[in-house]
């Protein structure tokens, strides 16, 4: 649960909900010790907004832009690198990956009434030269789960918003 | 009146060959960017440093701004990694001034004769305070309240989830609450 001190600086920061709002504006009518409260951390949170900011030494820009003579131009990522290109090579890459993931799937027998996981592959669909071993390929597989999964975190992640 | 250059046409200046037109940006973020490294630092000449050493990082890689965030919020994550690292290569001791420091702190201030009356005052006393944090909590309060930066544009300068951001904060704003009356009580004492 919520402290009163959590509560009123939520609702200064605009983070509360307004089912919450409504409640702390209810409080701040009708109980004293909460509007006292209410009213020192505001001032408070007044007196962090006026602080000054720190000055640095009067030749801070010239001391800066003469370090920056030394330094190479910084090239527009545009004329570095066509958006378009990039974006192909990952579809390329998806789309590679994506077949054989499937063809990988297709061919799993996923009955367990052996007893155990049969992951029997036909090999030779995958067969494209004689340094495609059977190994190779189970790791080649094992790796792009992996990679799978830590998108998919990565994304979920990135998805999980603020409450 | 000629209106104020965006941040985006300085830096599309900058990438046309325009190298002095990065001095605008310099200028405009240069208080900012002292400040926020002066709360690693906590010296003056080594906060210089961290922020040139900052601009000059920031001038390399601008190509790599990608424009989809605010070019502040870029510029501070640099700050943030900047000054980390300082503090990791000088293993500064990053602890918190316990309460003898505290009081260390405010005699060596007291003991200046000519302390004016605005010194003395409130703010004075609340910088005072914020220096006397641990780096990550004066630094989210700094970039709360003077980097104008949002809670998830913290998160993504500090590398944490926005509710942990939050919760930091809260925390920090807590512990500088009970630094300032801290000092502000042993002002008071002094005084009578």
């Amino acid at each position: 649960m919520k402290s009163a001190e959590e509560k009123i600086w939520n609702y200064i920061d605009g983070l509360c909900s307004q089912e919450e709002a409504l409640e702390i504006e209810r409080l701040l009518q009708e109980d004293i010790a909460f509007q006292n409260l209410y009213q020192e951390i505001l001032s408070f949170d007044e007196h962090l907004k006026q602080t000054d900011l720190e000055e640095p030494s009067m030749g801070f820009t010239f001391q800066v832009m003469d370090k920056i003579r030394l330094q190479a131009q910084p090239l527009s990522l545009k004329a570095q690198v066509d958006k378009r290109i990039v974006y192909g090579i990952a579809a390329s890459f998806i789309l590679i990956l994506s077949l054989i993931m499937a063809v990988a799937i297709a061919q799993t027998n996923w009955s367990a009434s052996s007893g155990y996981f049969d992951f029997s592959m036909n090999y030779d669909a995958f067969k494209i030269g004689e340094g495609f071993s059977r190994t190779a390929i189970q790791a080649f597989l094992f790796f792009d789960i992996i990679i799978m999964l830590l998108t998919a975190d990565y994304f979920f992640r990135k998805k999980s918003k603020l409450i | 009146m000629q209106q104020e250059l965006t941040d985006i046409a300085i830096i599309d200046a900058v990438l046309a060959g325009d190298q002095q037109a990065y001095a605008l940006l310099v200028k405009r973020y240069q208080r900012y960017v002292f400040t926020l490294a002066l709360r690693f630092t906590k010296g003056r000449e080594d906060a210089e440093e961290v922020a040139q050493d900052c601009f000059v990082k920031a001038f390399k890689y601008l190509a790599g701004y990608e424009r989809k965030g605010k070019f502040t919020t870029w510029l501070y994550s640099i700050v943030y990694t900047t000054a980390m690292t300082y503090l990791r290569k000088k293993q500064v001791d990053i602890l918190s001034i316990d309460d003898e420091n505290h009081q260390n702190v405010l005699d060596s201030h007291e003991a200046t004769p000519d302390l004016n009356t605005e010194r003395k005052s409130r703010d004075y006393y609340l910088n005072l305070a914020i220096e006397s944090l641990l780096p990550d909590d004066a630094s989210i309060i700094t970039l709360f309240y003077k980097g104008e930066q949002s809670l998830e544009e913290i998160a993504q300068i500090m590398g944490i989830e926005a509710n942990t951001a939050k919760v930091k904060l809260h925390r920090a704003r807590g512990r500088l609450k009970i630094k300032l009356e801290q000092l502000l009580k042993s002002e008071a004492e002094d005084l009578i």
